[in-house]
């Protein structure tokens, strides 16, 4: 019984306006955007490669170890998601270069600046967005009027004095209308892939292919949400012009207003503090930097290390900017060879020193992180989650790899990789070595056994574990509207 | 008669759902706008806004003891300034770079020792117009998609509201047969489109006007704002925008309404313009423009400069032309020492400021483009138009640029005029110590500051203005032709 059911509304639903417009315009929509954030994504993709190869060039050029503490810093770049083209999420709001150096640890990214900063003034969108607005409106729209509707015309009645029982009736209005619904999404899924896949640039693998998988099934459990909530609201009513008004309501206030008002008032009722109490806190370690340094010369009776050789010609440049100090040094013609093995372990104190330094400024700033930006990223995402809208595009973002959790986990990579750039520099002796500022030296110098920055991507399994909790509150809300438009179609009046 | 139908649809839809729906969320978020407003957003601006300046001010009078220093550091840190109006159209003004720098970066020093010569100095570049990307936006990792001002308020609620409000004005009359009834009396059909458009419209401004005034009075009673002659008249004019805007919306709904027989056609196909044309293509434009219309990224341009600085350097260099002849903080220096020197120094400046103008300029068109583009939607349209009139967004940051490059002109003229009263300089313009070395009054000193008159604004609304115009009467017009052809069964 419940397959004539379910049978009969899907031969309704598909031969409907409503199904052949909204099969139309979503699926245009789908597939022009793919194909849009397809292209972006080659985009960053081939500046990213560029990046990749100019900081191996950067590397290549230098001829002292000391330019990698100011003028040649190692740099980490983070590579464009390819998932993203589904799900923007912070992968191009949050930059993707990293710069590390001994005296630097790094907290932030930087865009490498292939982008004109001005777009982003103009707010984007991709498919999740689209299936967040649109498809949430449709589902709306095919079930607002499924109970009243038939009321109205009168054969709810008809139908319900045969041998169909209620939940019967129900079940199969729902199985019918999500199937009817997904075929749209199906489609445009399917037809979107097509598109990406003719993009030379792209390739899936399998995990790509699970993530795919999972971000579908979050969207289908998100537009069933919406069509449970329209039924629901159809069993409350007699009259589809309310229902319609009510779903409309319930869509203006969740998928529009409540998103973009939580983070404004989040803005306004726990604003970020100044940073620069925390820059201050810095500055002055430097300066406790700089005066133990000084200290240690002063000891050794010179002003400035490279002075116990005598050297005809010596270039520096130091900088300390906030939580970053670097100095590089080249000198040559050295008139006292007598004097350098002092000059070095001058340079091993100071810049050992000035790693450690780094270190303890790196946990003021960390301090500043976790109780501002970070903090207030974190609020804003939690009270959205008022929002099933919201709720979706997050679990969408970390399938996608794109969320605020996976740029935390790049950014942790880049400070492991810095750690692991210090011990090369302390293992290797590097500090007090002469070619940390001279080039005249015998020493080894190799630079194929830097260490290069690897970047991790997350583990599907993991992803999915950070994503559980959006994935549960999408279903409890799913049993939740499904429960009540049961019990209140229980005790539907039909006639 | 048009009147009476007028009322009749006023009476009707004052008693709907849809009504107080409309009332409630145009209060509580103008409200809600007006509030954040008034407490945390304008005040932390304008504070923001005053220590900055404070700051550029405080560096200029200490660079001003010294002439030849302020004409080579340069005038500092120039900052927007903050509109009042921004509750209205935030402009995204957060996401834009609130200051440019009119500065120079970095010491230099040389010291040399040849058999031929010895040199010695150490100098600081001439400052030249940077363009930094230094935004007011603390948090870069919160969603955003859009404000609550006005404009979201105004034209993605409202207009949406707007069709909510019109989608069954015809199509309904249709289902539930009284259409005809209606035209069976003396009344023609135009009048009742009219009637009809009137009667929505009304609705739908008593819940916005209602709006806007709670919103204006509590703006206006935290005496933070204090809104001059000017601006209300700027408010007046918006006011008149969203009308033009609403209408729009409205005359869309009735021509759609009275192309369906069924009212649920009808709004979904409502439904479906509006996302399209009010939420999708706004937002999607950026990235599709950007794939148009390329503009040369950071690190090439970086590159095209360190070569065009290689250049100048390898020519002044060559024979070690630059530093054999003597050092301009020789005393006293020789007139062509300091001459080199100052063409030096300058075409290093004049390169730097040539590439990076060129930059911004590339970066501005290829915003522009997009907004040409995003004009297809009618909530861009009016986003713009309603921008201009506030003084925020785009536009006005262009404008600021322009501002702050006219001044830059105002600054070296400025400096030249000044030194050339001081006999005792060598009139070597610029290299510090060509230059007078006598302190300046502060107060001579010219300060940045941004004409921003109403007339101005108004100029750069016109264009979105009559786009918004044109639109409503293009609709209007189709809608009569449609109605008079429409079979009224």
């Amino acid at each position: 019984m419940l397959w004539a059911i379910v049978r009969r509304e899907i031969t309704a639903n598909i031969l409907s306006f409503r199904f052949l417009m909204g099969l139309l315009i979503y699926f245009s929509l789908i597939v022009t955007n793919l194909f849009v954030l397809t292209r972006d994504y080659e985009d960053r993709l081939q500046s990213y490669q560029t990046a990749v190869r100019e900081n191996e060039d950067r590397i290549r050029q230098v001829t002292r170890y000391s330019e990698f503490g100011l003028t040649h810093k190692l740099k980490c770049d983070r590579s464009p998601k390819l998932l993203s083209i589904f799900n923007e999420g912070v992968d191009k709001r949050k930059g993707n270069t990293v710069t590390v150096a001994h005296g630097y640890v790094p907290a932030v990214a930087e865009q490498h600046g292939s982008d004109n900063p001005y777009l982003n003034i103009f707010s984007s969108i991709d498919f999740t967005v689209i299936c967040q607005v649109v498809m949430s409106l449709l589902a709306l729209l095919f079930s607002y009027d499924a109970i009243s509707r038939e009321k109205e015309a009168g054969t709810l009645q008809l139908a319900l004095s045969g041998a169909v029982s209620r939940p019967t009736l129900l079940l199969g209005k729902y199985i019918a209308g999500m199937v009817s619904i997904s075929l749209p999404l199906i489609a445009s899924f399917v037809a979107g892939l097509l598109v990406i896949q003719f993009s030379p640039y792209v390739s899936f693998s399998g995990s790509d292919w699970g993530r795919i998988l999972l971000i579908f099934l979050v969207s289908m459990l998100y537009v069933s949400l919406f069509f449970l909530i329209g039924l629901f609201l159809s069993t409350r009513t007699d009259r589809p012009s309310i229902t319609l008004m009510f779903s409309m309501c319930v869509w203006v206030l969740f998928v529009l207003i409540v998103p973009n008002l939580t983070v404004l008032l989040i803005e306004h009722a726990s604003p970020i503090q100044s940073e620069e109490p925390y820059k201050e806190q810095a500055g002055e370690q430097w300066k406790k930097f700089e005066a133990e340094v000084k200290d240690y010369l002063q000891k050794r009776g010179v002003e400035y290390a490279l002075d116990l050789a005598n050297p005809s010609g010596i270039g520096s440049r130091s900088g300390v900017n906030d939580y970053d100090s670097g100095e590089t040094v080249s000198a040559s013609g050295f008139r006292n060879e007598e004097g350098l093995p002092l000059a070095q372990a001058c340079y091993e104190f100071k810049e050992n020193l000035r790693a450690q330094y780094a270190d303890r400024i790196w946990q003021i700033r960390k301090g500043y992180l976790d109780r501002n930006p970070n903090r207030q990223s974190l609020l804003a995402l939690n009270i959205s989650r008022i929002s099933p809208a919201a709720v979706y595009y997050n679990a969408a973002a970390i399938l996608a790899e794109t969320d605020l959790g996976s740029f935390w986990q790049f950014m942790e990579q880049t400070r492991q990789y810095r750690r692991e750039w210090v011990d090369y520099l302390r293992d290797k002796k590097i500090f007090s070595s002469r070619r940390w500022f001279t080039t005249e030296s015998e020493e080894p110098f190799d630079l194929n056994r830097i260490p290069r920055f690897k970047e991790q991507s997350e583990g599907i399994g993991s992803s999915l574990q950070r994503a559980v909790p959006d994935i549960m509150i999408l279903t409890v809300l799913n049993i939740l509207f499904f429960m009540g438009a049961f019990i209140s179609f229980l005790r539907y009046d039909v006639v | 008669m048009i009147w009476h139908i007028a009322k009749r649809e006023i009476f009707d839809n004052l008693m709907r759902f849809r009504f107080a729906l409309t009332l409630i969320l145009a209060m509580v978020l103008m409200v809600m706008n007006a509030v954040v407003f008034v407490s945390s957003q304008y005040p932390r601006s304008v504070t923001a806004y005053a220590e900055d300046t404070h700051d550029t001010v405080a560096s200029l009078r200490k660079k001003s003891s010294n002439l030849g220093e302020l004409a080579v550091k340069g005038p500092g840190n120039l900052y927007k300034s903050v509109s009042p109006l921004t509750f209205i159209a935030t402009g995204k003004d957060a996401n834009l770079p609130k200051r440019v720098e009119g500065a120079s970066s970095g010491g230099y020093g040389i010291g040399m020792t040849t058999p031929d010569f010895s040199f010695n100095y150490s100098w600081s570049a001439n400052w030249w117009l940077q363009y930094p990307q230094d935004t007011s936006r603390k948090n870069d990792s919160l969603p955003n998609f859009t404000d609550l001002d006005w404009t979201f308020i105004i034209g993605l609620v409202m207009s949406f509201m707007a069709i909510l409000f019109t989608y069954d004005a015809i199509s309904g009359e249709r289902e539930t047969g009284t259409l005809s009834l209606l035209m069976a009396n003396s009344v023609s059909r135009a009048t009742v489109l009219f009637g009809k458009f009137i009667g929505a419209l009304f609705t739908i401004l008593i819940p916005l006007f209602i709006g806007i005034l709670l919103n204006l009075m509590v703006v206006n009673a935290s005496r933070l704002v204090s809104l001059s002659g000017d601006e209300w008249t700027r408010v007046g004019i918006i006011f008149v925008i969203s009308v033009i805007y609403i209408s729009i919306f409205l005359w869309l709904g009735l021509f759609i309404s009275s192309q369906f027989s069924n009212s649920s056609s009808s709004l979904l196909v409502l439904l479906l313009i509006w996302i399209v044309f009010v939420v999708l293509i706004p937002n999607t434009m950026g990235v599709l423009a950007s794939g148009f219309k390329q503009v040369p990224s950071r690190s090439e341009i970086s590159r095209i400069e360190k070569t065009e600085e290689n250049e100048i350097d390898t020519r002044y260099k060559e024979g070690d032309k630059l530093y054999r002849t003597g050092s301009p903080s020789d005393q006293p220096p020789k007139i062509e020492v300091l001459r080199m020197w100052a063409d030096y120094l300058n075409e290093h400046a004049d390169a730097k400021s040539r590439i990076q103008d060129e930059h911004l300029n590339k970066q501005f068109a290829q915003i522009e483009f997009t907004q040409q583009i995003t004009r297809l939607s009618p909530a861009a349209i009016y986003k713009y138009a309603v921008e201009s009139l506030s003084g925020t967004g785009f536009a006005r940051h262009k404008k600021f640029v322009q501002h702050a490059r006219r001044y830059r002109q105002q600054f070296i003229d400025f400096i030249k005029s000044e030194d050339s009263a001081d006999k005792e300089s060598y009139h070597v313009y610029f290299v510090k110590e060509g230059l007078s070395q006598k302190p300046i009054a502060f107060n001579s000193i010219p300060k940045f500051s941004e004409q921003l008159t109403l007339g101005v604004a108004f100029e750069g609304a016109v264009l979105d203005l009559t786009l918004l115009v044109s639109l409503a009467l293009l609709l209007f017009m189709a809608t009569v032709l449609a109605f008079m052809r429409v079979d009224v069964k």
